[in-house]
């Protein structure tokens, strides 16, 4: 009889307990994401815990300054003769296509050279040290490299890269040479 | 006539639908774009791997879905399981698989997906995690629910802090942030571009439509909810405009999908019984946190008053008073008359006496028994205990004051060296040159000079933004945010003794309010080039070598302070910054050594001091200076 009893409450427990959680856990999430949205990243003492990188929404879009600048970079190579080149477009931004609104593969590209731009010119305006060694470096580097591979028909003896905040459309505004490269020894011959 | 109530499972449907279009957008991209991970792609995970920790069953699994063909087989299951969720069936085994599925996958792709990501993929990843929820506990409504009102209250957030966040920043609302991004190649529009600009009014008008948009989502958990539909039209029209202009075509599905939850959880509905406990837990933890933080607020200020405990106050002529300790004062544990050398610490702007602690440290430990100097640190007026009476100390000239009145108050009759890092090294000269007390050397650790802004962009360029983070920061910490600041590096690199109240200073709002008011008074004093003051006497000067490296200008001002000294030297200390000069052990152990040789060269060690005397000199300029050139 006792036993029925004691099984029976904490079945009814469970069942309330459970939603409880859930509801309490939700509401927890909700508040730490509200706790992570100041205007200055300083503040954002909850982020560090979210390893992961996903479970805190960041909803700063735009904010609190928007980016009015394209990162443009730029390279120039040196051929095994000791010529220089001009210096080249590495990823050149099309025109806008209404399909884009709905269809744009490209876009995460450009997206990939920003967030790459910003991780560099960021570790630039800090120490310099292991700036050559930082992921953002090393992926714009082998991004300028494979662009040149599939332009050039000789192998260079190597090259060098600007980053340049450009202000686009507008002629009336002068571009910002953010960083230039050390000279890059060419890695491979493919 | 009020629109019928959206029940439960159509709220739900609408919302794993939606969203299961922005994740078929997605990993439809992703598969056309497969390049991005090879070499000189922007995904190239032989590269990216190096951003995550090694040798650890997460590392093993991120090195598997790093392979192209898994990342691209992933890819085609989440196209199968959004195909899932758009199609015609309420099979609640299919729904919640795939909404697993698109969960599971977005949080692993995460890494792999880093540099090119934005915000559509984290709104649709946190949706089909609560679809995952609400689908898991599709039997009981109250976790279903649940489910909803987070995935209401994060759109109501996303809205709301996007809106907050701009009217915070300087360029929203002037016309220059829609004009900016719409010059713009990636994000921009040349025809938006032709439009608005020379037409300020225009872009005006539109950015505080947006602003005013985002900020008000709240409204709608007002009037019973009779505003979410017209505010979910507004939002929905505002996406389409982006989705158009600035070609974010996936942010239209991934954001929409939270308008149904918002709806369903602002509705007044009795006939879906539903459970609103998230959103009452959530605004009784937003009442506790604001307590919380009115409670945090006032304990860093009383840490922040009672300092470390042993200060000594004086009071100014204009009333400010000045909190100061002295540490290693014989002369009060004897009785008997100090003949040791003084040395007096002038901070930076924006710093703590608690920064020149291992200084202090290495260079008790390291001088002579009979030559270990009496050591002041203190708190100009406005910071840490020390009062400041508004409308006064508003020119570099007040301030010099104050520490003049402050410094012959502590020296009497004794040998004094000046010791100031940054702002401070220029306060310790213009000190130096209008006091009366016997100073003995000026030591400037990696100092201002008054003609930087002009001379240096990058000290230029740095300066311009410098004010309107001491306001934001002043205003945050007002307003109770202090407990979301995080730990600085200086803080940590600091004695376990020091951390507690430099942090609470850190977070205080007085030390920002006091930066703002030196700073402006900086500016000011800076803008009438007054040159260097002229010292009587030799000075030590301590450039960090990554302030050497990164602005060469820099170095150039340091050289011409001890120009302005008679005699002295100038030294470069390797490995630091201008920082970590003061915070970083090693570095500022280097830093003591040099005070250390050049306290004991400026004042006789033998008790035999004598006002009238020149002091002893440290090894000439020139030699100093040759030592810099071979170690350049």
């Amino acid at each position: 009889m006792n036993w029925a009893i004691t099984r029976t409450v904490s079945r009814r427990g469970a069942s309330l307990l459970g939603p409880l959680v859930v509801e309490a856990l939700l509401a927890s999430w909700v508040v730490a994401t509200t706790l992570s949205q100041h205007p200055n990243r300083g503040f954002d003492r909850l982020r560090p815990y979210d390893r992961s990188g996903v479970l805190l929404p960041n909803w700063r879009f735009f904010a609190p300054e928007p980016a009015i600048h394209d990162y443009r970079v730029l390279h120039r190579w040196v051929g095994k003769s000791g010529e220089t080149s001009e210096w080249h477009e590495s990823n050149e931004i099309g025109p806008r296509r209404l399909a884009q609104a709905v269809w744009f593969p490209e876009r995460r590209t450009q997206k990939g050279i920003s967030d790459a731009c910003t991780e560099m010119i960021g570790a630039v305006h800090g120490s310099l040290d292991g700036l050559h060694d930082t992921v953002g470096y090393r992926l714009v580097r082998g991004h300028v490299e494979a662009h040149i591979r599939r332009t050039v028909a000789e192998a260079p003896d190597g090259f060098q890269f600007v980053v340049v905040a450009d202000p686009g459309h507008d002629d009336d505004d002068e571009p910002n040479y953010l960083f230039a490269s050390r000279f890059e020894r060419w890695s491979c011959d493919g | 006539m009020n629109p019928s109530p959206l029940g439960r499972s159509e709220s739900l449907l609408r919302m794993e639908r939606l969203s299961a279009v922005t994740h078929l957008m997605s990993s439809g991209e992703h598969l056309a774009r497969s390049e991005a991970y090879h070499p000189g792609g922007l995904n190239d995970w032989q590269i990216m791997s190096d951003g995550h920790p090694r040798q650890s069953r997460r590392a093993a699994l991120l090195d598997r879905i790093g392979r192209p063909a898994v990342t691209r087989g992933l890819h085609v299951a989440r196209i199968a399981a959004s195909l899932g969720l758009l199609a015609p069936t309420r099979n609640r085994g299919i729904r919640l698989a795939s909404n697993a599925t698109l969960a599971t996958t977005s949080a692993l792709l995460h890494p792999r997906h880093h540099y090119g990501t934005d915000g559509s993929d984290q709104v649709s990843f946190l949706v089909q995690s609560l679809s995952t929820v609400a689908r898991l506990g599709e039997r009981r409504p109250r976790i279903v629910d649940a489910a909803l009102w987070a995935a209401s209250l994060q759109g109501v957030l996303s809205y709301t802090a996007s809106g907050w966040v701009k009217v915070a920043g300087r360029t929203w609302g002037t016309g220059g942030a829609i004009t900016g991004v719409a010059r713009t190649r990636s994000y921009g529009d040349i025809r938006t571009w032709q439009l608005i600009r020379g037409r300020p009014g225009l872009a005006k008008a539109l950015e505080n439509s947006v602003v005013a948009l985002e900020c008000v989502a709240p409204i709608i958990f007002l009037a019973g909810g009779r505003l979410t539909r017209p505010y979910a039209a507004a939002a929905t029209g505002l996406h389409l405009g982006i989705a158009r202009v600035m070609a974010l075509g996936r942010f239209v599905p991934s954001f929409c999908s939270l308008h149904a939850p918002m709806i369903y959880t602002t509705q007044n509905d009795r006939t879906n019984r539903r459970h609103d406990t998230v959103g009452r837990i959530v605004l009784w933890a937003g009442l506790g946190l604001i307590a919380a933080a009115a409670g945090q607020r006032a304990l860093t200020r009383r840490t922040v008053e009672h300092a470390r405990g042993d200060e000594r106050t004086l009071e100014l002529s204009d009333t400010n008073t000045v909190a100061y300790r002295v540490i290693g004062d014989r002369a009060s544990a004897a009785g008997s008359l100090e003949r040791a050398p003084l040395v007096v610490f002038e901070n930076g702007l924006l710093a703590t006496p608690d920064h020149w602690e291992w200084i202090v440290r290495h260079l008790r430990s390291i001088s002579e028994e009979e030559a270990r100097p009496t050591v002041i640190t203190s708190h100009r007026s406005g910071y840490g205990p020390s009062t400041h009476l508004p409308g006064t100390m508003l020119t570099m000239g007040d301030i010099a004051n104050a520490s003049t009145e402050f410094v012959e108050h502590v020296a009497g009759d004794r040998d004094v060296i000046l010791v100031g890092h940054s702002l401070g090294g220029y306060l310790a000269m213009l000190t130096a040159a209008r006091t009366s007390a016997r100073v003995r050397g000026v030591v400037l650790v990696d100092s201002s000079h008054p003609d930087e802004l002009r001379r240096s962009e990058r000290q230029r360029l740095g300066a311009e933004r410098l004010r309107d983070g001491f306001v934001s920061m002043a205003a945050s910490l007002n307003a109770g945010s202090g407990m979301l600041l995080g730990v600085p590096p200086w803080v940590t690199a600091l004695p376990t003794e020091a951390q507690r109240v430099a942090l609470a200073q850190f977070r205080d709002q007085r030390m920002w309010t006091a930066a703002i008011r030196e700073w402006d008074a900086t500016v000011r004093d800076f803008a009438t080039s007054p040159g260097l003051p002229q010292l009587r006497c030799p000075a030590l000067v301590l450039t960090a070598a990554k302030t050497r490296e990164s602005d060469p200008v820099q170095h150039e001002l340091h050289a011409e302070m001890l120009e302005h000294a008679s005699g002295g030297s100038h030294v470069t200390i390797d490995g630091a910054d201008h920082d970590s000069i003061l915070t970083n052990q090693v570095h500022a152990g280097r830093a003591a050594e040099e005070i250390a040789r050049f306290v004991a060269a400026c004042i006789d060690p033998s008790g035999a001091t004598d006002a009238g005397a020149t002091p002893a000199a440290p090894r000439p300029t020139s030699e100093r200076d040759n030592e810099l050139e071979l170690t350049s």
